[in-house]
């Protein structure tokens, strides 16, 4: 099933607007608003991350037109797009496998995909502009004369590349292998993670605000590599609104909450950036050609929707720690949409005796506050694969994270949340994704992760 | 006897290797003939700005553009025809600070040169590369002789496939009516080897219609029930079957199977049935009938795109498991697709290798990928020598008796492989047509 179908069947996440007129309630609009005071935002929240101010500021994601399928971002840059770039409304991901068993045959596939990523980013046809009737075309066809969509199209690498399963130098890469990837993800309570869909040897996203384009992208990169690598897994996310204006509102996941406030702010300068999302020179001295990239870390949570639908709202909003039409935290007494971005104040008295937003909600758990001020760039996705044999809808939400170091970014508030967090109940993980993120493609540069390679 | 022996396994690479061989000698000639016209030399200057070609006028012929890219940014130079859209030729992605060699044939006409910076955007430096009347009688005379040498070789393989695959079916069809079911099991993989050797071009030949002697001995009753909008086991769509997979439905049932023939008489009428529409294509192929296109005859097409054929019928129906759905003997099909692709390229390799060595390399690695992955799946020999395969559905999900496709996510991780092996060879051989016709 393609995002379109989603779309087209209405499965798309519900706007703050119509769930208000869903609830015969008056409230008006909720607009997003971007605050400067360090905010809490819960894991489960879909990104609200405010990455085109950073992104203008940075010169790396200024778009050349306003309309979203008319939206075109710079391939090159200091950092890759996709990570900073407003989160576009479809994302398809995928992990491939390595099949080349030579150095020289990785870097041709890697600059083959940079080619075409090139291309396809700017809205041109792979392969160029050919008119070969013997030949099959270079490219698929299915997004001719289509605009770009602010197609992105960003690479990762993960540990199956630098080493095979018995710790085997696979492309004489292993001694640049970064210290997270050889350290690995840990594992956590209550996962029930598939291995042919984790990981992975090379990772691509593709998000764009026309799902075809997505579709397009991904089949003609895996075109390109049949022979070099296969693919392992893919996953096709839904659920931006398609207006990348700061006025958009807060989406919703699959659990009706808009809790994605931010943990990183649109006005976070880049000092904050620096702390929390690029990987530094101090940081791993063997892979100093991750300076100024990032990790990658992504989870396929299933979501129990028909089991979450009977939980009354009361404990709905309990277990979240927000309010369910307004977002603001439950900390806040006869709440508007203007308190959406309100401070938790994990403090405040509850009626039973107990504080207001309970300790094993969601946001007490998973927030910033928390956490010794852990914080990361979200940019997830909700996703529908059809359903079961049982027919119970197989979705939830497909999380991805940008992080400096996730040993310290990601994984003790993953830890806290799986073991404490009552939205646990409702959730299980299914596939789990850690890939390091080269820094972008320079003017000159050839082919994606180049300095790896150097 | 000596015969049947002839057309098994070890024959085929026999023939393969004369095929090969006798196109190796025609190198030598072309060679000379090379010689004999110039290769032109162009040099390609790049800049970020700039992209310029000298001399920016050439007699036809072979060319040889030596690129060097002096700028900051990877580089794509490209030769377009008249209309500015076409591409003749093009070099992607030359490194900044690198040089590149092109080398292509240029027809007498107008072109134009350009670059195009990171592979994007609007062309820079577009200029006009006039080329005038030269040499290139040799080298198109040259390559005509090379295009009938592979149409003649190609048609001989078509021929001698038919006339072993003849005896190999009569010998089969003898077996089956005269209750030898083990035997008669034991030959029909190798007897359907040399149709499915042929399988693209045996298709198309018709002696009513087009197609229609592929219907009569290969239709599966898959293809047949859906078309009548009926059951596999209906009556009305058993009646209507004829061929191999009939016999193949009837031979391997398990002894309740809705698919057994009714009578000893049912079973030589299915089987007359097949080695008189065998015969007709061998009558065909040899000249003695005419079918509705008038005379066999091969063209350069055929040639140039029958291994890619020969490989969408791997993808599509093989390593599923759909075309041996009773007796799963889909690994014997698999490897004479193969086979067949082999031959096929074999018989314009030289004009691949001469216009783009890098995709013959490719598909000539590839090839060896795919038999090693098929090697692996040998289980035996017979007593004369034959490799017998393993039964797939034990090694593979497929369908079974016709029934139900496996699960998408069902697929094993032999199946992975064959697959990715497959997917690898195909994408250079989908370019062979490309490369070859004219």
């Amino acid at each position: 099933m393609s995002a379109h179908e989603h779309a087209g069947n209405g499965i798309k996440a519900v706007t703050g607007d119509e769930a208000v007129s869903a609830g015969g309630r008056d409230r008006g609009f909720t607009r997003r608003r971007l605050v400067g005071a360090a905010g809490v935002a819960g894991l489960m929240g879909v990104s609200g991350f405010g990455g085109e101010v950073l992104g203008r500021r940075r010169g790396l994601d200024a778009a050349s037109a306003s309309s979203p399928d008319e939206l075109r971002y710079p391939f090159r840059g200091e950092v890759q797009q996709g990570i900073l770039t407003p989160a576009q409304d479809t994302m398809y991901t995928v992990a491939y496998t390595v099949t080349t068993r030579n150095r020289d045959g990785l870097r041709r596939l890697l600059t083959a995909w940079t080619s075409a990523s090139e291309k396809m980013v700017a809205g041109e046809p792979v392969g160029g502009a050919e008119n070969d009737v013997e030949l099959p075309p270079s490219d698929t066809g299915e997004v001719w004369g289509y605009p770009p969509s602010g197609l992105t199209i960003t690479f990762g690498f993960g540990r199956s590349l630098f080493v095979d399963e018995h710790g085997g130098d696979r492309f004489g890469l292993k001694d640049r292998m970064p210290r997270v990837l050889a350290d690995g993800v840990p594992k956590f309570a209550n996962e029930a993670l598939r291995a042919a869909a984790s990981d992975g040897d090379i990772l691509i996203q593709t998000c764009s605000n026309d799902p075809q384009v997505c579709v397009h992208a991904v089949r003609n990169l895996t075109r390109i590599a049949f022979g070099s690598a296969t693919l392992k897994w893919g996953q096709i996310g839904y659920g931006r609104s398609s207006s990348t204006s700061k006025e958009q509102r807060t989406p919703r996941n699959l659990l009706g909450f808009k809790d994605g406030t931010a943990n990183l702010k649109a006005e976070d300068d880049a000092e904050l950036l620096r702390r929390h999302v690029w990987v530094q020179p101090e940081d791993d001295a063997a892979a100093s050609w991750l300076n100024g990239g990032t990790y990658v870390v992504a989870r396929k949570i299933h979501m129990h929707l028909e089991v979450w639908d009977r939980v009354r709202l009361s404990e709905q909003q309990e277990v979240i720690g927000r309010d369910k039409y307004h977002g603001a935290p439950l900390s806040v007494s006869d709440p508007q949409d203007s308190d959406e971005f309100a401070r938790p104040d994990f403090a405040a008295p509850g009626r039973d005796g107990g504080t207001a937003i309970p300790a094993d909600s969601h946001v007490a758990v998973v927030g910033a506050d928390n956490n010794q001020g852990v914080r990361m760039l979200r940019r997830s996705y909700n996703y529908t694969d059809g359903n079961d044999s049982l027919g119970r809808l197989d979705a939830g939400m497909f999380f991805v994270a940008f992080v400096r170091d996730p040993r310290t970014g990601f994984y003790p508030v993953l830890k806290k949340m799986t073991e404490k967090d009552a939205l646990t109940e409702y959730l299980q993980h299914q596939a789990s994704a850690l890939f390091a993120v080269p820094p972008g493609i320079r003017e000159g540069d050839a082919l994606v992760g180049q300095r790896l390679f150097e | 006897m000596k015969n049947t022996k002839y057309l098994l396994v070890p024959a085929t690479f026999a023939l393969t290797l004369s095929l090969a061989s006798c196109a190796d000698n025609p190198q030598a000639s072309s060679g000379a003939s090379a010689s004999a016209g110039d290769t032109h030399k162009v040099t390609v200057d790049i800049t970020d700005d700039t992209c310029t070609t000298n001399p920016s006028q050439i007699p036809s012929g072979k060319v040889e553009f030596s690129i060097s890219n002096k700028g900051t940014k990877p580089n794509e130079f490209e030769i377009l025809t008249e209309n500015k859209l076409q591409i003749a030729s093009e070099k992607e992605n030359i490194g900044p600070g690198t040089t590149a060699e092109l080398t292509t044939a240029l027809k007498q006409g107008t072109y134009y040169t350009a670059c195009k910076p990171n592979m994007v955007g609007n062309f820079v430096g577009l200029s006009e590369l006039e080329v005038s009347q030269g040499d290139d009688v040799d080298v198109s005379e040259d390559t005509k002789a090379a295009e009938d040498r592979a149409i003649a070789g190609y048609t001989s393989y078509v021929k001698d496939q038919t006339g072993q695959l003849l005896t190999a079916t009569q010998e089969f069809a003898q077996a089956y009516t005269s209750g030898e079911v083990e035997k008669a099991k034991t030959l029909y993989p190798l007897a359907r080897q040399h149709y499915e050797r042929i399988e693209p071009t045996a298709e198309a030949f018709g002696i009513e219609e087009a197609g229609d002697l592929d219907a009569a001995l290969d239709a599966r009753v898959q293809d047949l029930s859906t078309d009548a909008h009926k059951e596999p086991t209906d009556p009305e769509v058993l009646k209507g079957w004829t061929g191999w997979h009939r016999i193949e439905a009837d031979l391997f049932g398990n002894d309740d199977s809705p698919f057994h023939f009714a009578s000893d008489e049912e079973r030589q009428q299915a089987a007359d049935d097949l080695t008189e529409n065998t015969q007709k294509l061998y009558d065909l192929v040899y000249g003695q009938i005419k079918g509705v296109d008038g005379d066999f005859e091969l063209k350069l097409a055929d040639v140039a795109t029958g291994a890619s054929s020969l490989l969408e019928e791997v993808a599509k129906s093989k390593i599923v498991g759909e075309e041996e759905t009773f007796s799963h003997t889909d690994m014997y099909d698999f490897r004479a697709n193969v086979e067949g692709a082999e031959v096929a390229y074999g018989n314009v390799a030289d004009l691949v290798r001469k216009k783009d060595p890098a995709l013959a390399e490719s598909i000539e690695s590839n090839i060896e990928t795919v038999k090693a992955l098929i090697e692996e799946q040998v289980s035996g020999r017979t007593d004369d020598g034959t490799e017998t395969f393993r039964d797939y559905s034990l090694v593979a999900a497929v369908q079974k008796d016709a029934g139900e496709a496996p699960d998408a996510s069902a697929y094993t991780e032999t199946q992975r492989k064959f697959s990715d092996a497959v997917n690898a060879l195909s994408e250079p051989l989908s370019k062979i047509a490309g490369t070859v016709l004219h």
